[in-house]
């Protein structure tokens, strides 16, 4: 079937109200605004940057629910952060127990034989089957069966030795290490400093300098300047916001606030 | 939680395979748009495209190409919108993002005039059923080509065009009640 797209009453030529028309008009052309815009970039910059790997994000601890929005959604992201780390401290557990090991059995490694399998019981030679053992039979006759094609492969026993897994090298940044009980995490930092820029930016700055102070380099940077050039173009602080907007562009080229971080220049009188 | 298996959308053909950033910057307009007028509240609005996007950067590495990426993320945005409704329906309560206001300067009235035509388009939207619904939002709020609308909403193109002619039918009867209500108020 073949499509045909009937005039469509925002243009005008459908037999409808001009007040619904006017209406459909407006519809046509409705978006957010640069302020919703940018809290909507600013929640999901995290999320977005992040690999497309993680798994649906976790329950999380303080009870925030997947409903919830934001707040869960971006500390989501950090999920895959601290599946690492269980990684990482399970490998070195392991490793230790194999230590452990080696140590009370008077230093030799602890090794397990771990015979193979095997693949496939070999099928029985006719003569056996036919109630002839094979041994008795002479070299030269011994039966050859054209039937058998595959040949099981002959494995060699395995012998591992329990030894330490090696530990990966992770180069732990500030921000990687746990926040001390009582501190903020740093999305939870940078969530919060989100929340506060539209009504107390003046908070959402002394929150971005925490950041800075505890988190330098850390994975949600990005988005701390960014709210650090938001907080100050709140403020009217201008001529800042413009040369840290200008800053943040070219040390973040691809981020999606590279719009929103733009200050346009002070009309000339 | 969003069904992961709700979002398979198979139609056409398209090229290379743009990155969740990329489909963010060029679809998040329409993907708010596209929700407001299926049915989320403006002060759930950002939570319901936060959801849409997630759902992208999730998908996304399964995403084939089989149809344009727009058409696939308005797939996940009417069924994001779907299920808000069906939240919202159990929940039976308005949210709102900000109190009401108290007092109207006389430069926010153009402002507040589109406000009111706004509710009252989405008044009118809410009265339809989400089939119907889909279809009318899609084609003449988004103006996509029938073809298209068909592809998302995953029917037939003949029963697209049946629900978008029962959609106007049932809007401009609404419509029309609603302004002579306005009148009479």
């Amino acid at each position: 079937m073949t499509s045909f797209n009937p005039p469509r009453i925002a243009s005008g030529r459908a037999n409808v109200p001009n007040s619904l028309r006017d209406a459909l008009q407006l519809a046509t052309t409705d978006e957010p605004t640069p302020h919703e815009f940018s809290q909507l970039a600013a929640a999901l910059a995290p999320l977005l940057a992040a690999p497309p790997s993680l798994p649906p994000y976790p329950v999380l601890p303080n009870g925030v629910s997947e409903s919830a929005g934001l707040g869960s959604k971006i500390l989501g992201a950090t999920y895959a952060k601290g599946m690492t780390y269980v990684a990482v401290a399970v490998a070195v557990a392991v490793g230790g127990y194999g230590i452990w090991r080696s140590a009370r059995s008077g230093g030799a490694p602890v090794t397990h034989d771990i015979a193979p399998a095997p693949l496939s019981q070999p099928a029985a030679p006719p003569a056996e089957r036919a109630g002839i053992p094979v041994e008795q039979l002479p070299l030269d006759t011994a039966p050859i069966d054209e039937s058998v094609t595959t040949i099981a492969p002959v494995r060699p026993r395995v012998r591992v030795v329990e030894a330490p897994l090696p530990v990966p090298s992770v180069q732990e940044s500030p921000a990687q290490v746990e926040a001390p009980k009582g501190q903020l995490s740093e999305s939870e930092l940078i969530e919060l400093a989100r929340r506060s820029v539209a009504q107390d930016p003046r908070k959402t700055l002394s929150l971005v300098q925490d950041h800075r102070r505890r988190f330098t380099g850390g994975p949600l940077s990005e988005e701390a300047d960014f709210l650090e050039i938001e907080s100050m173009k709140r403020l009217g602080r201008l001529e800042e916001a413009r040369s840290l907007g200008e800053r943040f562009r070219k040390r973040y080229p691809s981020s999606i606030h590279g719009q929103t971080v733009q200050v346009k220049p002070a009309p000339t009188p | 939680m969003v069904d992961q298996a709700d979002f398979q959308v198979t139609v056409g053909a398209n090229t290379s395979k743009p990155t969740a950033q990329q489909v963010f910057q060029e679809h998040a307009t329409y993907a708010w748009r596209a929700l407001r007028y299926c049915g989320v509240a403006s002060s759930d609005l950002q939570d319901a495209c936060q959801e849409v996007f997630l759902v992208v950067h999730r998908r996304l590495p399964e995403f084939e190409s089989r149809s344009s990426v727009r058409t696939w993320v308005y797939g996940i945005c009417l069924r994001v919108a779907a299920q808000y409704r069906r939240r919202a329906h159990r929940r039976r309560e308005e949210l709102m993002s900000e109190p009401p206001e108290m007092a109207v300067l006389p430069t926010q009235s153009a402002e507040i005039e589109v406000r009111q035509t706004r509710a009252l388009l989405q008044d009118v939207l809410e009265g339809l059923d989400s089939s119907k619904r889909d279809v009318f939002v899609l084609y003449e709020i988004e103006q996509l080509p029938m073809e298209e609308v068909a592809a998302v909403v995953g029917c037939p193109l003949r029963t697209a065009y049946s629900r978008l002619e029962a959609a106007r039918k049932h809007i401009l009867k609404a419509w029309q009640r609603a302004q002579i209500r306005s009148n009479h108020l």
